[in-house]
């Protein structure tokens, strides 16, 4: 307990002073850098609510992160710039979305529900790279960041990291609260022993599809951030090989576990940062460390620090 | 208290119930044994709701629950254990439980920690001292033996606080010792408790048993006390012959 309240402590203050560290060594890029992966960690974590903890292998969760960027950016597209608007929007739109291929897929289980919810997110990317009017194929650029009341400027790189510092950590915060509570118990009974589960009187449906719906909020949350980071959002978004790398995240990271998924973005995308600046052909180095990394850390780069109570 | 009319189910050309008609009293418990593929899990499995009947009635307690889900029977007091060990691997023991009992609550929460709420571990701490796991309750299921998973899963079933015990072969693959001390568990259960008992172990069920019907070929050949049971011509030629 005590060594892992060190081990957050010390994260958490090294996040907190990287844009200062960054902005005295003139390597602002880092600051950006960092943004980015804390954003793709939201997503990550979300992620991992349903594959970690309710066993549901989701390859199509990039589209939620695809909805809330949309979301962000067809409302600007219309003049609607507020944040407050254009957040709750992207929130409530990608649960909805992911209500209703939960609907879906859920009854379905282990290589269907992989590829229905593929299919799910391929049919939502094709639907990105067709509406013309919100730039098809090429996106859209972002005009206006998400206006906040004069709260919070997005322009300013700093501020803005901060934002993603703390809603990636209050992410965090949700996630645990909820694995740990009532519903998450249940959430994770299903996963471990679904006839158990049904045989002491838990249906888990429900259970499963209202964390498939949370679980899509929250990566919309991190597609409305994400929208502001880039000011440009494409239906790439969406991709399968995006919906791949959030996959990535979490089981590099360690499944069912809080910590996980952000050390799984942050090892994934650093190391591909590391290895692009070095060659262009730095995915076939990253493939097979990828591949050592998971037979080596069974339990995730979070199985390394914390171990199981016995 | 389970009245069963009827039962059949085929699996292809197998009739793995065969028109089957039970009934189970308040108060008893009822053995139902069979030789080797009689058909005794997939009784049960239609009992728990784990499989659909072809046809057939299935009442409990005045109700037709025919066609309702496993979760849906649970609730109204139908709990099983399986053959096949079936508890939560990487939870504790204490876990499992808690889930047994946050199950019978009908409650949930979103945001109170599961774990650290006194209406659920306290029962629960409860329910595994009787079963005699007291000291387990922080260790991982993984961790523990054949024989303790048997009784936490028996914790987990007495948790539900069920009106209706179904047991499927609780004393399968466990040692002589392990198998005493469930006998004792269920001895001590059975004054309070309706039970239905698949078992193999022949011993037990005439220890426990007020009442054992013999499943052979997915019917039921006899049904009576069990002094009855080992005086039936048919039982002996049918089943107990075969082994002894």
């Amino acid at each position: 307990m005590r060594r892992e309240l060190v081990f957050w402590a010390i994260a958490v203050l090294l996040l907190v002073a990287v844009p200062p560290v960054a902005t005295t060594l003139g390597q602002p890029f880092y600051i950006d850098l960092v943004r980015r992966i804390m954003i793709l960690a939201i997503a990550a974590v979300s992620l991992n609510l349903i594959l970690g903890y309710g066993g549901m292998v989701s390859f199509g969760h990039a589209a939620f992160l695809g909805v809330g960027a949309y979301a962000v950016g067809i409302l600007a597209f219309h003049g609607i710039t507020s944040g407050w608007m254009q957040w709750v929007v992207a929130v409530a739109a990608s649960g909805l979305v992911a209500l209703a291929i939960g609907a879906v897929s859920i009854r379905t289980s282990g290589v269907y529900f992989i590829m229905i919810t593929l299919a799910f997110s391929q049919m939502l990317y094709y639907l990105g790279t067709s509406l013309e009017r919100y730039g098809g194929d090429d996106g859209m650029r972002l005009r206006t960041t998400s206006q906040f009341s004069g709260l919070i400027n997005l322009r300013d790189p700093v501020a803005f990291y901060y934002l993603a510092l703390v809603l990636m950590l209050v992410s965090m915060f949700l996630v645990y609260r909820l694995v740990n509570s009532r519903f998450g118990m249940a959430l994770r009974a299903a996963r471990s022993n679904e006839a158990r589960t049904r045989a002491i009187g838990f249906s888990p449906y429900p259970h499963r599809l209202l964390a498939f719906m949370i679980a899509g909020a929250m990566c919309g949350l991190a597609g409305a951030l994400y929208a502001n980071h880039t000011k440009y959002i494409t239906p790439s978004l969406m991709s399968w090989q995006q919906s791949g790398d959030l996959m990535f995240m979490v089981i590099l990271g360690g499944t069912a576990s809080i910590a996980g998924p952000v050390l799984g973005a942050f090892a994934l995308l650093l190391v591909e940062d590391l290895l692009s600046g070095w060659t262009e052909h730095w995915q076939v180095i990253l493939g097979p460390l990828l591949v050592l990394s998971v037979i080596f850390f069974r339990r995730g780069l979070a199985g390394v620090f914390h171990k199981p109570h016995a | 208290m389970l009245e069963i009319r009827g039962l059949t189910k085929t699996f292809g050309a197998l009739r793995a119930s065969d028109g089957i008609d039970l009934e189970v009293v308040e108060g008893e418990t009822h053995a139902v044994i069979g030789p080797n593929g009689a058909g005794k899990t997939t009784f049960i499995d239609q009992l728990a709701g784990n499989l659909r009947p072809d046809a057939g009635e299935i009442r409990f307690a005045g109700e037709d629950i025919t066609a309702l889900p496993a979760h849906k029977r649970a609730r109204k007091g139908l709990a099983r254990s399986f053959q096949i060990t079936s508890v939560y691997l990487e939870l504790s023991a204490l876990d499992n439980v808690a889930l047994a009992v946050q199950a019978r609550s009908g409650r949930t929460g979103f945001w109170r920690s599961a774990r650290s709420d006194p209406s659920l571990t306290g029962p629960a701490e409860q329910v595994l001292a009787e079963v005699g796991l007291a000291e387990r309750r922080h260790m991982l299921a993984s961790n523990m033996s054949h024989g303790e998973h048997r009784q936490l899963e028996m914790a987990m079933v007495l948790a539900t606080r069920p009106r209706l015990l179904l047991l499927d072969e609780p004393m399968a693959g466990m040692s002589g010792e392990e198998s005493q001390r469930m006998i004792g568990l269920l001895t001590a259960l059975k004054r309070r408790q309706t039970v239905v008992l698949v078992e193999h172990d022949m011993d037990a069920v005439f220890r426990l048993a007020d009442r054992i019907s013999v499943l052979v070929y997915g019917q039921v050949i006899a049904t009576g006390s069990p002094e009855q049971i080992r005086a039936n011509e048919k039982v002996r030629k049918a089943y107990l012959g075969e082994d002894a």
